[in-house]
């Protein structure tokens, strides 16, 4: 039976493959588009903590060449963070607690607030809600992007809270974190900071 | 007619002086009872004493020892103080990014930084500041911030908040003030005036709500030179209303007792309730204001003036109203004029407030006792009844040598007692500011705890124009600085580590190099660092800058910590310019003073203190000699008896001697205000001596009455917490009970006289 004059059967199977597809389409991409609550229910690790080796790489806007130094990273809920890496061949531990940031090195130690490092404040903020599965605690602190989908997502995160020069200038700049990871696996987190380049941590090994 | 006449005349003198009273202010400023300073150094030292109206911090102590706060408790308590928009400066610990001038510092380092010199801008050097900020990039310290770095590699701003704020300010150790017991500290400025104390407390008061409206509260106290002026108005205001509430109910209580009925009290209370009036109205019109100590003193002479109605209505008690009011007239104005002396002693040079004082007392004395002697006898139509019989004889039953022993022992051991050293003579000058005690200890605790030292000794420079004073700084800040090194002081702060002379700033600008030779300089040593290329051109560009700036003045920074501290140290005098330099502790004074120029003096306000006692305390015990004769001048020209005259001396003088020795076995510390009071005793006595009188057991009764309302109102106000109060009330209360005793023993010498005249 021919529907439609002047079209041949194959024809017509073909246009209506089309059609279905055109149909279809939205709706298949709506089936692999991620919400910011779903990233968060799979990456939140069952015990709230978490644990894994990384690759860090720092930019610099004066140093010619980017540094590269592997390390370990541990997070336990509550905000409490530890790494370590070595530089130069010094052994060094960064451990911050809820406020405070603590550097340990062979020679000397140093602590000081946490406010006083904003790119680090902006990452345990990302950690906390990524380990509590919050939602809201990440967009109180952060303007938020989700893209991709499942297999390849993209978390954007601009702070709300501008960081200032510590010398000069009025204007301030947000902090800016680009998480980026498969399924429920973090696989690279890019700092910017104003004043403090960019660094790029790649997750390698395991843990989440 | 004439009694119509006094009526309207009275009725008249009230009105206006209601219309003076009510419109008024009652003000609490503390100022007007601090002494004035004599000498410039003891004027600095009274400044001290009122903490500066430059000092506009606050220090808020969070938490208890018990239960320490976490510094995240902290920042969110400060971050939501912060929020309230009532502040300029809410700080946990010394953040430089919270510096209101920051920007400003930063621009200008290069010319307030004292420690570089031109070899710094050469390549040599250079290249070991690069070589640092290399060091410090690799170590990819969280905290390093890289445009500071790469416009400051020399490190310049950072050595100057090091020395503004000390070493917590760079970071190494930046945990926040703590107190030795472990409470946390907030520094704060309100974003107000520091007179402004209405807005000074309702800043106070959020800091206190946003501490109680966390999801655990916290225990917070809030301390610091404007809570000490809001806390002081509060307690000047709540002494002057309780001081004046009960006093006024005390008298209305012994009137009833004496009085028996609601009319009498009624007219009692008109010649009282008169000379308060026409007292407040006389300070009003004298000094343009009414201070709340003024009024809670004034409450007083409630107490005090009651005397006159009571005699008067006493004696009216046989309808002879004009009879008896000419027989009393006398006496009763003697007695109020030697009174009045008496508290004109209170207006003792350089004590504006007392002056006040004096002038209340004396208007409202003399007030009450004409109003008691002309007035009311006109309102008092009939007759009122005392409740005691007049006695026309009796017999003496004290032997004629006693009241005179006693009074003449008292006198001699109160004598010796002052001369001999064991009344101490108060040293301590909170005694003299109208402080409360416990405030202004708190305080003290509370800075000795932070380690801000109570400054001891300084160095007080004087020139004519700003530029000469900080130049002439910059040279005794050399010198400070070499003896410095050898150990004859510990260390020193002047105002030019903060803001150098223009002349230093325009040295130093033409010391920098231009800009063609500074790049130079830098491509040189810059050569085989893993730099980018152009990483310092933002520095060159700021030396070459701060070649053109205009020298830093303080107006051109903003209000705030920096702001403050200059201001703190440098001042305006009468047309001069003034800087001050504080010391830590001085090993040699005389070395220190022999090393300085001619126009820095070196002050030591402990001596000064000392001085400024001991110059009140002469002048006090000047004033008592002087009222004292004036009063028997009075007395003996009143009395026209020589000897009734000592009789009524020695009273007076057992009064004082019982007063010092009490004063004494108590261990209180003589305050000029004490001295002052024991004048007071001597012209209340007087009106004990005056009306106590052999037999008369009516009189001894009135008298009885007298003493005990001017004990109860002077005991009242012993119990205030402003100093000044206190010592008086103290000292006239024993004094007035001695007296009275004294009084009555004396009149218990003699053989009673049918007449009952004061003759």
């Amino acid at each position: 039976m021919n529907i439609l004059p002047g079209v041949g059967c194959g024809e017509l199977r073909y246009r209506l493959s089309l059609i279905m597809l055109v149909l279809l389409v939205p709706a298949l991409s709506q089936a692999g588009t991620l919400t910011l609550d779903d990233l968060l229910a799979r990456l939140a690790p069952p015990d709230g903590e978490f644990r894994s080796d990384y690759l860090r790489t720092r930019e610099s806007g004066l140093l010619d060449e980017a540094v590269t130094v592997e390390g370990r990273i541990e997070y336990r809920s509550p905000r409490h963070l530890r790494e370590m890496r070595v530089h130069a061949n010094e052994p060094q531990t960064l451990i911050i607690d809820d406020d405070t940031v603590r550097i340990e090195r062979a020679d000397d130690s140093r602590s000081f607030p946490l406010a006083r490092a904003p790119e680090l404040q902006a990452l345990m903020r990302l950690l906390e809600a990524v380990a509590t599965a919050d939602a809201n605690a990440l967009q109180e602190h952060f303007f938020v992007q989700v893209s991709g989908s499942e297999e390849a997502w993209r978390l954007a995160l601009e702070s709300r809270m501008l960081v200032h020069g510590s010398g000069g200038g009025r204007d301030g700049k947000p902090v800016v974190l680009r998480v980026s990871g498969e399924r429920g696996r973090v696989r690279e987190i890019v700092m910017e900071a104003p004043g403090r380049g960019s660094v790029t941590i790649e997750l390698t090994g395991n843990g989440r | 007619m004439r009694r119509r006449h006094l009526c309207l005349a009275w009725l008249a003198g009230v009105a206006v002086c209601l219309a003076v009273v009510l419109p008024a202010r009652i003000t609490t400023d503390m100022a007007a009872f601090l002494p004035k300073g004599a000498t410039p150094e003891q004027e600095l030292l009274v400044n001290q004493l009122r903490q500066g109206p430059a000092s506009r911090l606050l220090i808020a102590v969070v938490g208890d020892a018990q239960h320490p706060v976490s510094a995240g408790a902290l920042e969110r308590l400060r971050a939501n103080i912060d929020d309230t928009g009532l502040f300029h400066l809410v700080a946990s610990h010394p953040d430089p990014t919270l510096l209101a001038a920051r920007e400003d510092l930063f621009r200008y380092r290069y010319l307030l930084s004292d420690r570089w010199s031109p070899h710094d801008f050469e390549a040599p050097a250079l290249r070991a500041h690069f070589e640092q900020v290399v060091e410090r990039l690799r170590r990819a310290d969280p905290s390093v911030d890289e445009d500071l770095l790469a416009r400051d590699p020399g490190g310049e701003f950072e050595y100057l908040l090091h020395r503004w704020l000390g070493a917590q300010a760079t970071g190494d150790h930046a945990h926040g003030w703590r107190l030795n017991d472990g409470r946390a500290v907030l520094l704060l400025m309100a974003d107000a005036a520091a007179y402004d104390l209405d807005r000074q407390e309702a800043a106070i008061g959020a800091v206190r709500e946003q501490a109680g409206a966390l999801d655990s509260p916290l225990a917070i106290e809030v301390a610091g030179a404007p809570a000490i002026a809001v806390g002081t108005r509060d307690r000047i205001r709540m002494e002057a209303v309780r001081v004046s509430l009960l006093a006024f109910l005390a008298a209305v209580l012994v009137l009833i007792a004496a009085l028996r009925t609601p009319r009498a009290v009624l007219l009692a209370l008109v010649p009282v309730l008169s000379g308060l009036l026409a007292g407040a109205a006389a300070v009003r019109l004298g000094f343009g204001e009414l201070h709340g100590i003024t009024l809670a003193f004034g409450a007083t002479l409630l107490g005090v003036t009651l005397d006159y109605p009571l005699h008067h209505l006493w004696r009216s008690r046989t309808g002879d109203g004009p009879g008896a009011a000419r027989a009393i007239r006398r006496p009763l104005l003697v007695a109020a004029l030697s009174t009045a002396f008496g508290f004109a002693a209170l207006a003792i040079a350089g004590f504006p407030g007392l002056q006040q004082l004096a002038l209340m007392s004396l208007t409202g004395i003399v007030t009450a006792a004409v109003v008691a002697s002309w007035v009311l006898p006109a309102l008092a139509i009939r007759p009122v009844r005392p409740f005691a019989a007049y006695v026309e004889e009796s017999r003496p039953f004290v032997a004629g040598w006693l009241p005179p022993a006693i009074a003449g022992l008292l006198m001699v051991v109160g004598a010796g007692v002052l001369a001999s050293g064991q009344l101490r003579m108060a040293t301590d000058l909170g005694a003299l500011s109208p402080v409360p005690a416990e405030l202004a200890q708190r305080d003290g605790a509370l800075r000795r705890a932070l380690g801000l030292p109570e400054p001891r000794h300084l160095v007080r420079i004087v020139a004519d124009t700003r530029e000469a004073v900080l130049h002439n700084t910059e040279t005794v800040a050399g010198t400070l600085e070499a003896l410095e090194d050898v150990g004859v002081i510990a260390r020193h702060d002047p105002v030019t580590r903060l803001l150098p002379s223009v002349r230093t700033q325009q040295a130093r600008a033409q010391a920098l190099p231009d800009a063609a030779t500074l790049a130079a300089a830098v491509e040189q040593a810059v050569r085989d660092l893993p730099l980018r290329a152009g990483a310092f051109e933002a520095f060159v560009a700021d030396v070459d800058a701060s070649r053109e700036l205009e020298p830093l003045q303080p107006e051109m920074l903003p209000d705030g910590m920096v702001r403050q501290r200059i201001s703190e140290r440098l001042k305006r005098r009468e047309g001069d310019w003034v800087s001050l330099v504080y010391l830590g502790d001085v090993a040699d004074p005389v070395a220190l003073e022999s090393a300085l120029p001619g126009y820095a003096r070196l002050v030591d306000l402990q001596a000064e203190t000392g001085a400024l006692m001991t110059r009140y305390q002469w002048q006090a015990m000047l004033h008592f000699a002087l009222g004292a004769v004036a009063i028997a001048a009075i007395l003996w020209f009143g009395t026209g008896s020589l000897r009734r005259t000592l009789m009524i001396l020695m009273i007076a003088g057992g009064g004082v001697g019982g007063a010092l020795i009490l004063l004494a076995a108590t261990g209180t510390a003589l305050s000029v205000f004490h001295v002052v009071a024991l004048l007071l005793v001597v012209g209340l006595s007087i009106d004990y001596g005056v009306f106590a009188r052999p037999g008369d057991r009516v009189a001894a009764g009135s008298v009885t009455l007298c003493a005990v309302s001017s004990a109860l109102a002077f005991s009242i106000l012993a119990t205030a917490e402003i100093p000044l109060l206190r010592a008086i009330g103290v000292t006239v209360a024993c004094g007035t009970i001695i007296a009275w005793a004294l009084a009555l023993l004396f009149a218990g010498t003699q053989r009673a006289s049918a007449t009952g005249s004061l003759r």
